[in-house]
């Protein structure tokens, strides 16, 4: 009660001076005060009145109804029943809840929205974001939550917590007033209120122009605006069902390597410290095909400064990123000391063409420009060993634990003949499956140095098991 | 008659009693007379082993690693306090002449009141496997083991080391290391080297002719200076390989760097040696490889070397004659069972260690022919740490300056450290990629008004200890004997170690500048023997508690000082160490640092 009015207090002076809003002298000016304000978080709070349900999961089909109690919703009751908020998705009745339930999950999951009950199923959960989508099995038409319009919280500013009704109160009892104030950064910003909320997870927080500010998790907001896109993708996710090879497939490749610029060093020369340095951006790659070069450092992307600094500015980043084939992408980079905006589509990644050469032993790929820098590679034409088969000639150097060929080694030759690719290799590889010769003799690169083997056919070839 | 018969018999009776006495005994009682005085224990601070007399003047043979120190910053320094313990118990304290880590030998020299039992050595190129063998050495420092057995294998080349060793069944056991392997009359096979723990009866033995070569080069350099042709490297004509390359016999050159002195000398990838020095050569087992390119590394760097090689494919194959001079091999850069041969630049305020970058760590490490100096240590939670350095990288340039070289990185970094730098812009390379970080010193000792004094000769740690003030904050003006310093100008007075040390004991100059700063309560500190020289200069020095070398203690005593023999004792404003090791001088440093905060 007591940080209440303290949080009151401080709101009513933040009102005077930040939103001009004329002082009260009186005491009856401060009630006409705190009475508009009320008003506007009850107007506020109209707006996404429909989009709240309430979700109670009895575990096991035995549980019963939780009992509840009008005006305080907890987590965990005496039932073994567990009761949330949720948000409504769609109109064909997505509910997002801050809670990972599996889909094998037998809990019995019923879901409140205005007065109606209806029973639901968990669809598809998000162990980053911590939430499931639940679909209601239902005909009806739902109103979902307009996650386009949303905002987030100044700090200072005021908002209203709006958690849902059931049969035994309304949602205007069960809003609350609360002031922002602070800010955790995050690949998912947090706001901090003056009012501590242990339980009500899921509730939806509103500012006073109705527009969605964010979910109540963990006792504080997570940002509606870092949230939006993520969404977007696990209801996508969620209702279109697609599988991961689609999905895959349609992965957007940047195509550069990254690394976060060092915080001592942006301080001494003026840098944002959540900027990133390409340190190499990969021949044909989107950031290369958008003009982006080696030494630039990455402030912005598709507007957004970025931020956090070190290896969490690089996951910032990349959870940023959503590359999708096909959609377009802007960065900002820091060149000789000057901004420079770039933007660019989201291309594929190539992939490499593999080949499993039985009769060697060895499965090889192609050398991507990628792969010469991320594995230190002295050789850019050849064939990337990526395996060596157990007990075959590439393995058999006669020292235990030693193998003739080994991983990361690129075939420069074989049979005297240069492989330059993994077509190339697979010509003289079919050349050699033709003549059957006893021995063939592989050229190879290993780090810096070259080296030669001689790879025994014989060797393997009844295949007795995969042990050296 | 019948006293010839009695005689007969007599003679018959005792041929057979002294047929005998093998039976019972595996090696007769002449033969342990004979090797017994030669074998000697071995101990110093740290651990200990078994070694041989080879001469009778007191040189002794034993392994590399039975005498090698723990200094991370230089793998080339020695254990410090060696003691050689004759199997009559006489004891004597021992020089390094030299020391390697593969091959793991070292010669120590001892010098003895009397002329010493030595060793006689066998032929170890003419020796056989199921030979009989017998060891002798101080397993687990149970003094004047024998244990015996036979010659295992006589080319095992699969331990990864630089010559072929034998392998014994006789027990070889930790303190066995540097013993002699003795052959069946008594002569030196090899000395005694690794055991593979979690098997039975597997020792492994160097080869005495091994042993001998590198005893010459260690009389001659005291070290062993490797002959090398930079940098080629070869292969073994294993069967598949000489099939694959129809090549019979040769050595295949597998690798050729590229504008090496190799290359220039005409070597290419591919070639296949086929003599040298117009005497046919050829490898078809790792053991002859072995072989080859240990008559090869045990020759006089400055000779001239010819190799005819085959060139081409088999069907066009070109002989060619390539001329070439072997240089001395660079420093080793720590690699399998070497320690290394490159000091480390360390600096310990920083977290930070640097060595010299050579050809073969660019080879073994897939370095980039970046030039600059390899970063060896990068304390994660130090400035390097922070700065995101690690091993491996290169560092390129710092504050703009290249640096590449350890003198050019010391010259740029230190500039920067003297104006304490907020932050210090560095490049670095690490695999194919440039970056660049911040290193952001804690200047702990900033303030602090250092004046170092350094003995004219013989001095120890002095470097150490001015960088490591440096890169901490401090000012440091370096002076030596004679030096005209006003006590008023310093926070602390500083003397550096080394026998050199006394010599500042006899300098007015320094005594005054101590006794002033003493008596001005400022910090006085002193590094091994220049401990004396506090002693000798603070008139009320009586019963203060200091520590030096051991040689200079009585002295110390002498002067009424509390001689406590700790490694690093602090009295007051009195900061001493005996200056024993790297380590302990690092010690010394972090009790003078305390000493300066309690002071503020």
């Amino acid at each position: 009660m007591h940080r209440k009015i303290i949080g009151l207090l401080a709101g009513c002076a933040l009102l005077a001076a930040g939103c001009a809003t004329p002082h009260p002298r009186t005491a009856a000016e401060g009630q006409a005060v705190f009475a508009a304000l009320q008003q506007a978080a009850a107007v506020a709070g109209k707006k996404v009145e429909p989009s709240i349900a309430l979700v109670k999961i009895a575990k096991g089909t035995a549980a019963q109804a939780p009992q509840s109690t009008p005006g305080v919703i907890r987590i965990g009751g005496s039932s073994g029943a567990t009761t949330m908020c949720g948000a409504v998705l769609t109109a064909r009745g997505h509910v997002l809840i801050p809670s990972v339930i599996k889909a094998d999950d037998d809990s019995r999951i019923t879901v409140f929205i205005g007065e109606n009950e209806y029973a639901a199923r968990p669809l598809k959960t998000d162990e980053t974001l911590g939430m499931t989508i639940l679909k209601l099995d239902a005909d009806a038409t739902f109103v979902p939550l307009d996650v386009s319009q949303n905002a987030d919280l100044a700090v200072g500013e005021w908002a209203v917590i709006v958690r849902p009704t059931d049969e035994t109160a309304d949602y205007q009892k069960l809003s609350t007033l609360v002031v922002c104030q602070g800010e955790m950064a995050g690949r998912h910003r947090r706001f901090l209120l003056n009012l501590s909320f242990t339980s009500s997870a899921g509730a939806l927080v509103v500012n006073l122009n109705g527009q969605w500010a964010g979910i109540l998790d963990g006792g504080m907001v997570l940002a509606a605006s870092d949230l939006r896109d993520d969404l977007k993708t696990f209801l996508a996710e969620a209702a279109g069902a697609k599988s991961p090879d689609d999905e895959k497939k349609k992965k957007g490749w940047f195509g550069s390597i990254l690394e976060p610029i060092n915080k001592e060093y942006a301080k001494a020369k003026n840098l944002t410290p959540s900027g990133l340095w390409v340190a190499h951006a990969v021949k044909g790659g989107s950031a290369a095909n958008a003009g982006v070069r080696d030494g630039d450092l990455i402030t912005a992307l598709n507007g957004k400064p970025l931020r956090l600094s070190g290896v969490r500015a690089h996951e910032y980043f990349l959870k940023s990123l959503h590359p999708r084939v096909g959609e377009k992408f802007s960065v900002t980079v820091l060149r000789n000391n000057a901004p420079v905006e770039l933007g660019g589509t989201f291309g594929k990644l190539p992939e490499q063409p593999v080949l499993r050469a039985e009769d060697l032993g060895v499965t090889v790929s192609g050398i991507s420009d990628s792969e010469v820098y991320t594995r230190n590679l002295f050789a850019d034409r050849g064939v990337l060993v990526t395996e060596v088969h157990r007990g075959s000639p590439a393995a058999t150097s006669g020292t235990l634990r030693q193998t003739l060929i080994a991983k990361d080694d690129v075939i420069l030759e074989l049979a005297g003949v240069p492989t330059a690719n993994v077509a190339a290799f697979g010509k003289v590889l079919e050349a050699i499956r033709r003549a059957r010769p006893p021995v063939v003799l592989v050229k190879y690169q290993r780090g810096r140095m070259t080296g030669y083997a001689g790879l025994n056919l014989a060797i393997g070839e009844k295949d007795h098991g995969d042990k050296q | 008659m019948n006293i010839r018969l009695y005689l007969l018999l007599s003679a018959l009776l005792a041929g057979l009693a002294r047929a005998q006495a093998p039976a019972t005994q595996d090696i007769p009682d002449e033969i342990v007379k004979k090797v017994d005085p030669a074998v000697v224990a071995i101990q110093h601070e740290r651990a200990g082993g078994s070694g041989f007399i080879i001469t009778r003047d007191g040189y002794i043979l034993t392994n590399g690693h039975v005498v090698r120190g723990d200094d991370e910053e230089d793998p080339m320094q020695t254990a410090k306090s060696i003691t050689v313990i004759l199997n009559d118990e006489q004891k004597f304290p021992a020089k390094v002449i030299g020391f390697s880590m593969d091959p793991d030998v070292a010669l120590l020299k001892i010098e003895a009141s009397r002329p010493l039992q030595a060793v006689e050595f066998a032929d170890s190129r003419r020796v056989q496997i199921g030979q009989r063998c017998f060891a002798v050495g101080m397993p687990l420092g149970l003094k004047r083991t024998f244990t015996r057995g036979i010659l295992s294998n006589v080319e095992r080349t699969d331990l990864g080391t630089e010559t072929k060793v034998f392998q014994t069944d006789a027990a070889i056991n930790p303190g066995n290391s540097g013993g002699p392997l003795f052959d069946h009359e008594g002569r030196v096979l090899g000395l005694n080297t690794y055991g593979q723990s979690g098997a039975n009866n597997l020792g492994f033995t160097i080869p005495i002719h091994v042993a001998l070569a590198l005893k010459e080069s260690f009389l001659a350099h005291g070290r062993f200076v490797r002959a090398d042709l930079p940098v080629y490297m070869t292969s073994e004509l294993y069967a598949e390989l000489a099939r694959g390359l129809k090549a019979d016999k040769g050595i295949l050159v597998s690798a050729v760097l590229r504008n090496s002195a190799a290359y220039q000398a005409g070597l290419r990838e591919g070639d296949i040696i086929i003599e040298t020095d117009g005497q046919p050569c050829s490898a078809r087992t790792q053991a002859e490889l072995l072989d080859y390119n240990w008559e090869l590394t045990i020759r006089k760097p400055g000779t001239d070397i010819t190799f005819t090689v085959l060139r081409g494919p088999a069907t066009a194959r070109q002989r060619l004659t390539l001329k070439a001079k072997l240089e001395a091999m660079e420093p080793l850069p720590k690699w399998r069972y070497h320690a290394g041969e490159i000091v480390e630049h360390r600096y310990d305020a920083l977290g930070l260690g640097v060595r010299q970058v050579v050809s073969l760590s660019r080879l073994l490490f897939r370095l980039s022919d970046a030039s600059g100096v390899l970063v060896s240590t990068a304390r994660p939670t130090d400035p390097a740490g922070k700065a995101g350095l690690k091993e491996f990288d290169i560092i390129t340039h710092v504050a703009g300056q290249p640096t590449p070289d350890v003198p050019a990185f010391q010259r740029a970094l230190e500039a920067q450290l003297a104006a304490h730098a907020k932050a210090i812009e560095l490049t670095h390379v690490r695999g194919k990629f440039t970056l660049v970080t911040a290193l952001a010193p804690y200047y702990g000792q900033r303030g602090s008004k250092v004046a170092l004094l350094v003995p004219t000769r013989d001095h120890e740690y002095a470097e150490l200890l001015r960088r490591e003030l440096v890169a901490s904050g401090a000012t440091v003006t370096t002076a030596g004997p004679g030096a005209k310093l006003n006590a008023a100008d310093f926070s602390m007075i500083l003397l550096a170690g080394g026998a050199g040390g006394r010599e500042l004991g006899n300098d007015a100059e320094t005594l005054r500048l101590v006794k002033e700063a003493y008596a001005a309560k400022k910090i006085v500190a002193a590094v091994g023997p220049s401990a004396i020289v506090l002693a000798k200069a603070i008139p009320t020095i009586a019963g203060k508690k200091l520590t030096t070398s051991k040689d200079d203690s009585a002295e110390l005593i002498k002067l009424k000082a509390n001689y406590t023999g700790k490694s690093v004792e602090t009295d007051g404003k009195l900061v001493t160490t005996t200056g024993f090791d790297r380590a302990t001088v690092r010690d010394f440093l972090k009790a003078l640092y305390r000493t300066a905060r309690d002071n503020e």
